[in-house]
């Protein structure tokens, strides 16, 4: 039900109720309700007269009686409306039993009393006692009419301060929706105020007007509010909301007036975000008592702060794909550079662009250069680089296993800052990057993004170092099998052929290809001597592998998997074993596994002539090329297939061996029949009557 | 807030993937496919930095890759 009809049924219950025409009208004494009429009139007319006679209307202030003509009364009483618009309650007529008499004498004799006599019986004739009851009546009338528009005022207030609300949530994620606009909102809806802000925190304890809805914004914006000063630093202390009234004499206000601010009212209002001030919400009013209401200004603090935590996510969100994509970028650039240096550039390059360093190094070991560390520097002097790189060193490389991981800060002897980040991968060292930096709180944030970049450029430099390894290891155990072949052919028989079973059998255990290739140097790599050899292998896995070895030589004892597996592999091909190592082979389960993954191998290999009259006389021809040409089994295994079409890779697959072991058969095979190239050689074969089936 | 100007990656990482370039800005502007302006700011930032090397002036200036210095340290220092 709207306030009008609640106001007409209100007059009209009272009309009754004192028998009088009652009616609102405005200044202009236009109508503002119906007119409510007593029990038994009707007169549109008469009340038209009685509105239009009163005099004075706009001076009366409080209920009173006021007579029309002389001895004919009316009730007036003001109300101030929800809109503040003045309006007022009029009942009547009535007149006083003892000038009754009188006063219809009065309106026979005057012409302006002519309507009322002729309707002088619409005319409540009353005691003195009865027109003060109606007085009081009349009274309570107003005063409930007058609360029905106040209590109109608290609802408009409240649904203006829901839509608002409503306005502000429904906006928030809106791109052109900020702190101004809402502060702006505020003011405009509390007309009183001559101006809103907030003060942000910033570091410790700062905190910078960077809001401000009212004059002298320009003024105003980007001054500091310090701990305990003035108004708002005592909010900061003592993180409650505050108000002061009557405030233009104290001097406290002298630091507004600097900055034509002249409240005579001010309020205060931390703006917390869990258990931190994350801002201040302030106002002031030119008057002298505004009521601020605290529980409007703390549901607005309350909803700055969700709008503070809600951007400080989303920079926060923009910030890490920021750190991401630039990463992805940096990493793809390191993959690309295939040189360990150039990853060094990068690192220092970047340490320096990211935290704006005053210089950035790298000292790393040279995979070459095994008793040296290098410096790579920009920005630092070469007085400290010395100095500096010795205690990295000392610090960083003593200990060959890596313990730490994440970055720390050191101090230089100058007092410099740096933040020192070791590069490793799979717990190896390979350098530290260090940078040269203001304070440790702007390192903070990106110590994450420094980390992440300490492992790529561990990874990158790892594979380009594994590449250069396996590469120089491939070259070396080349240049070690075709020396065994010259000077000991039988060794180098066992050699082949223990490669051969290691392919095969390591495939029928899961062997990934590191170790299968660390098992098929050590082949060729066990008929040499230890200490030459540890120093001229680079490859982790066939050092490593190398040396469980020797150490099983030495202790006639096998305590790793790969080499009891190269041990089984070496008896099968008749290499001489220590007699406990044998014993101790034998009782080995792999050991088991191997005879049966073998006899299953021999028994597919004797199937397959079977049924086949033609691979009898193809066995002969084989033979007799085996021989003239001085071949081995294996040599003429992969000559087969080459005769068969098959290139390197094909033929590695299908005798379950390794591309660089098919590479040393191909040379053998070339130089034993005296030719150049593959070609030549399957002419010379098809020459000397050999036909592949 | 710290620097961390992604442009300024990206140049730092070209000449990094092309240490032997040897360009103006408006060249590096042209391959980057970034504004000549904007790109200037950044050359004079990294060649502050003593990443890169200007040689010459105004928009006729070739800027290229300084590598960082390489100082060698015997590793007896450090086992000593």
């Amino acid at each position: 039900m709207g306030v009008e009809k609640t106001l007409q049924n209100l007059q009209d219950g009272y009309a009754h109720l004192l028998d009088l025409m009652v009616v609102l009208v405005d200044e202009k004494r236009l109508l503002k309700t119906k007119i409510s009429y007593p029990k038994n009139g009707n007169e549109e007319f008469l009340a038209q007269q009685m509105i239009a006679s009163i005099p004075a209307l706009t001076k009366i202030k409080s209920t009173i009686y006021v007579d029309v003509l002389p001895g004919l009364k009316v009730l007036a009483a003001p109300i101030i409306t929800n809109s503040q618009e003045r309006l007022y309650l009029i009942g009547g007529m009535l007149v006083e039993d003892e000038i009754f008499d009188a006063l219809k004498k009065y309106l026979q004799e005057h012409k302006e009393g002519a309507v009322f006599l002729h309707n002088l019986q619409s005319v409540k004739v009353v005691s003195n006692d009865e027109k003060a009851r109606i007085l009081a009546t009349f009274q309570q009338l107003s005063s409930s009419i007058q609360s029905l528009y106040q209590n109109q005022v608290y609802v408009d207030a409240f649904q203006n301060k829901i839509l608002n609300a409503k306005w502000a949530v429904e906006n928030i994620t809106d791109e052109r929706f900020n702190l101004d606009v809402l502060i702006q909102q505020f003011k405009n809806l509390n007309p009183d105020l001559s101006f809103v802000g907030i003060a942000v925190h910033k570091e410790e304890e700062r905190y910078l007007i960077q809001h401000f809805a009212g004059q002298s914004m320009d003024r105003v914006l980007g001054i500091e509010v310090a701990l305990g000063e003035g108004f708002l630093g005592q909010v900061i202390m003592t993180e409650e909301y505050s108000y002061w009234t009557h405030i233009q004499e104290d001097p406290r206000l002298v630091t507004y007036r600097k900055y034509g601010l002249s409240p005579r009212s001010l309020f205060c209002q931390p703006i917390k975000v869990g258990n931190q001030t994350k801002g201040l919400l302030f106002g002031g009013s030119e008057k002298e008592e505004e009521l601020f209401d605290p529980v409007d200004i703390s549901i607005l603090a309350s909803f700055i702060g969700v709008f503070m935590v809600q951007q400080s996510l989303k920079e926060s969100s923009n910030h890490h794909f920021l750190q991401l994509s630039t990463f992805n970028e940096i990493f793809s650039v390191m993959t690309k550079v295939n040189n360990v240096k150039r990853v060094l550039y990068i690192l220092i390059d970047m340490g320096m662009n990211i935290l704006s360093g005053s210089f950035a190094s790298v000292l790393f070991k040279e995979i070459q250069v095994q008793n040296k560390l290098s410096l790579l520097s920009r920005g630092m002097k070469n007085e400290q680089l010395s100095q500096y790189g010795r205690d990295l060193g000392k610090r960083h490389f003593s200990n060959k296993l890596v313990e730490k991981t994440e970055g720390m800060f050191h101090e230089l002897t100058n007092g410099e800052l740096v933040y020192e980040m070791p590069i490793t991968f799979r717990s190896e060292l390979f350098g530290v990057l260090s940078i040269g930096i203001r304070s440790k709180d702007e390192v903070k944030p990106y110590i994450p993004f420094l980390s992440s970049l300490g492992i790529a450029g561990g990874i990158s430099i790892y594979l380009l170092q594994k590449e250069l390894t396996q590469q120089s290891d491939e070259k070396l155990v080349n240049l070690l099998t075709r020396l065994l072949e010259k000077n000991e052919s039988e060794k180098y028989e066992r050699s082949v052929e223990a490669r051969r079973l290691i392919a095969g059998f390591a495939k029928e255990i899961g062997l990934d290809s590191n170790e299968i290739s660390a098992l098929e140097n050590a082949c060729t790599l066990i008929y040499y001597e230890q200490e030459m050899l540890l120093d001229a292998i680079s490859d982790k896995e066939t050092m490593e592998l190398m040396q469980h070895y020797y150490r099983a030589q030495e202790w006639k004892k096998v305590k790793n998997d790969l080499v009891m597996l190269l041990f089984i592999i070496l008896d099968r091909v008749g290499e001489k074993i220590a007699q406990p190592i044998k014993q101790q082979l034998q009782n080995d389960p792999l050991y088991k596994t191997f005879v049966e993954w073998e006899e299953r191998n021999y028994m597919a290999e004797i199937e397959i002539p079977f049924g086949q009259e033609n691979d009898m006389e193809l066995g002969a021809e084989q033979e007799e090329i085996k021989k003239k040409l001085n071949l081995s089994n294996r040599e003429m295994e992969v000559l087969h297939q080459v005769l068969k079409g098959l290139n390197n890779r094909e033929i590695a697959q299908s005798l379950f061996i390794s591309d660089h072991t098919v590479k040393n058969h191909m040379t053998n095979i070339l130089q034993k029949l005296g030719v150049t190239d593959r070609s030549q050689a399957i002419a010379k074969v098809y020459q000397m009557g050999y036909t592949p089936q | 807030m710290l620097q961390f100007n992604p442009l300024k990656v990206e140049c730092t990482l070209f000449f990094e993937e092309n240490p032997y370039t040897l360009e103006t800005a408006e060249g590096l502007a042209l391959r980057l496919g970034r504004k000549t302006a904007e790109l200037v700011l950044i050359l004079e930032h990294l060649v502050t930095d003593s990443i890169l090397e200007k040689i010459g002036d105004g928009e006729q200036a070739i800027y290229r890759y300084v590598q960082p210095d390489n100082f060698q340290i015997p590793r007896e220092f450090i086992w000593e």
